[in-house]
């Protein structure tokens, strides 16, 4: 009887086991010999599909190759492995599990096979994730902050110099006054230049926020086709589409709105290499469960005004995702752009407290999606 | 011509603004942080105070602020390089919200700048003050 309910037990927790872990059994190759149902809800692949092939099959090309060399050299030495993979379903998404690969030895101490069991992760690894990025960007906004802050200062005190200068060379004998002021308006020049550089680095940091307290009612149809008017000469090969589903009006700075919409479709446009479909579409948008921002990582719902700019151009890499809103980073080549792009959109968007979503697939395309609070 | 206070921790340029209002005419009183402007400001009269916002030992706000609290009606130009940190209220904005601060000034400027917007200012007092 007593061995009866340990059978019973053993039968029970083996079907826990079985009904909530990921459960696969490979060769001593890789090749999986057997995979529960769970590993086949998860991948999306069903067991014929997964039984015979290399484990590889569900391997997402996040990791290095040292990794799982670093793994492969723990297993065949008959230990452990336990850490987070992340894998890559049949539909290509991405999900990480938590996993403990076993050795299982022959009679003769032999390798003969391993069994992994694994939990699904991917949420936690998302919060992880968000948690990491929010101070990161945190930290990035303050140094950022700082150094723009300073470069004020500086740039004022050489200004201010040079229009002392260019009082004094006024004076001067005609000739080489004006070849002075010929120099110093290229100095101001290029000192205003620096001005402006730092003005969308502030605006990344969400500094400068509108002194205004009330901003103008805009149309955001009208603001969509303002910009896009403004940018028609340099998308030549671009056809644009747009989809506006009603007219949407919010309070909001209808310039920087402008200087958003201008920055999304410049890169849309780069993407597709100047010939594509651009599409910019605006509906009306409830957010019910909380999304997630793209830039801040924060969490969201409600109710919103939402311009999408979608391309069909290359997509952007799952690896560089989590850095294309820092300032200075590019993908453009030297002097082709100044990397501050998408990080100005972001620090425009919080600042009318919106969101940015971004969705990209290799190959296929992506749509920014830019969310802006409707208030009642 | 005015009497004026010219407050910002960077000495180059309390002198640079300096060199320049006294050049028009004004004379010009300095001060490196809050607390020893504050002093100064109650040692004399001032038609008008320029400070920086983000300055060691006490900030530009605090030291408005004071001012505004003494009940002298003197009219205020804040100027500022930006925030050191994103979640500061030391901002131009925060500074607005102060009834003495007249005008407020993006860094950078020009002395030029700065020069007019005096100009318009002490009109201003001297008007409401018949």
């Amino acid at each position: 009887m007593k061995i009866f309910l340990k059978l019973n037990q053993i039968e029970q927790y083996i079907s826990l086991l079985e009904e909530n872990a990921i459960i696969s059994k490979t060769d001593t190759e890789g090749v999986i010999k057997f995979a529960n149902q769970r590993f086949c809800d998860i991948s999306g692949y069903s067991e014929a599909e997964l039984v015979g092939k290399n484990h590889r099959v569900v391997n997402s090309g996040i990791h290095p190759k040292s990794f799982f060399t670093q793994m492969w050299s723990t297993i065949s030495s008959g230990k452990i492995w336990v850490g987070e993979i992340c894998n890559r379903a049949k539909n290509n998404n991405l999900y990480w599990v938590s996993s403990t690969i076993v050795p299982i030895f022959d009679e003769q101490g032999k390798i003969e096979q391993y069994i992994s069991i694994r939990h699904e992760i991917t949420e936690k690894k998302l919060l992880d994730e968000q948690l990491f990025r929010l101070r990161r960007l945190e930290s990035v906004g303050r140094m950022t902050s700082g150094i723009a802050h300073d470069f004020n200062n500086i740039l004022t005190i050489m200004l201010g110099h040079i229009e002392v200068a260019n009082f004094l060379a006024e004076e001067l004998p005609a000739k080489e006054g004006q070849e002075i002021l010929d120099n110093l308006q290229e100095a101001t020049k290029a000192g205003w230049r620096s001005a402006e550089l730092i003005k969308k680095m502030l605006m990344y940091c969400r500094q400068e926020s509108n002194l205004n307290a009330k901003l103008p009612l805009v149309n955001l149809e009208n603001a969509i086709f303002e910009a896009l008017k403004m940018i028609k000469s340099i998308m030549a090969g671009v056809v644009i589409k747009t989809e506006i589903e009603k007219p949407i009006f919010i309070h909001t700075d209808e310039t920087e709105l402008t200087q958003m919409l201008l920055n999304l479709c410049v890169n849309a446009c780069d993407a597709m290499n100047h010939k594509g479909v651009l599409t910019v579409a605006l509906d009306f948008h409830e957010s019910k469960s909380s999304c997630y921002c793209s830039a801040c990582a924060e969490p969201f719902a409600g109710q919103f005004a939402r311009i999408t700019i979608q391309d069909d151009g290359e997509g952007i890499d799952e690896k560089i995702m989590s850095r294309i809103f820092d300032p200075f980073f590019t993908t453009k080549d030297v002097h082709k752009g100044t990397g501050l792009g998408l990080s100005v959109v972001s620090g425009l968007v919080h600042k009318f407290s919106g969101h940015i979503t971004v969705e990209s697939k290799k190959g296929v395309g992506t749509r920014f999606s830019i969310l802006l609070p409707i208030m009642q | 011509m005015a009497n004026i206070l010219v407050v910002d921790d960077e000495k180059w340029i309390v002198e640079l603004l300096e060199t320049a209002l006294v050049e028009n005419g004004h004379s010009v009183m300095t001060a490196n942080d809050g607390i020893e402007a504050f002093e100064i400001f109650l040692r004399s009269n001032f038609d008008i105070i320029v400070t920086d916002i983000s300055m060691p030992k006490e900030n530009g706000i605090a030291f408005v602020e004071k001012v505004f609290d003494s009940g002298a009606n003197v009219p205020v130009i804040v100027i500022s390089g930006g925030m050191i940190t994103p979640s500061s209220e030391l901002t131009l904005e925060h500074a607005q919200e102060i009834p003495i601060v007249h005008w407020t000034l993006k860094k950078p400027f020009s002395p030029f700048e700065l020069s007019k917007i005096i100009d318009t200012v002490n009109r201003y007092k001297h008007g409401i003050n018949g």
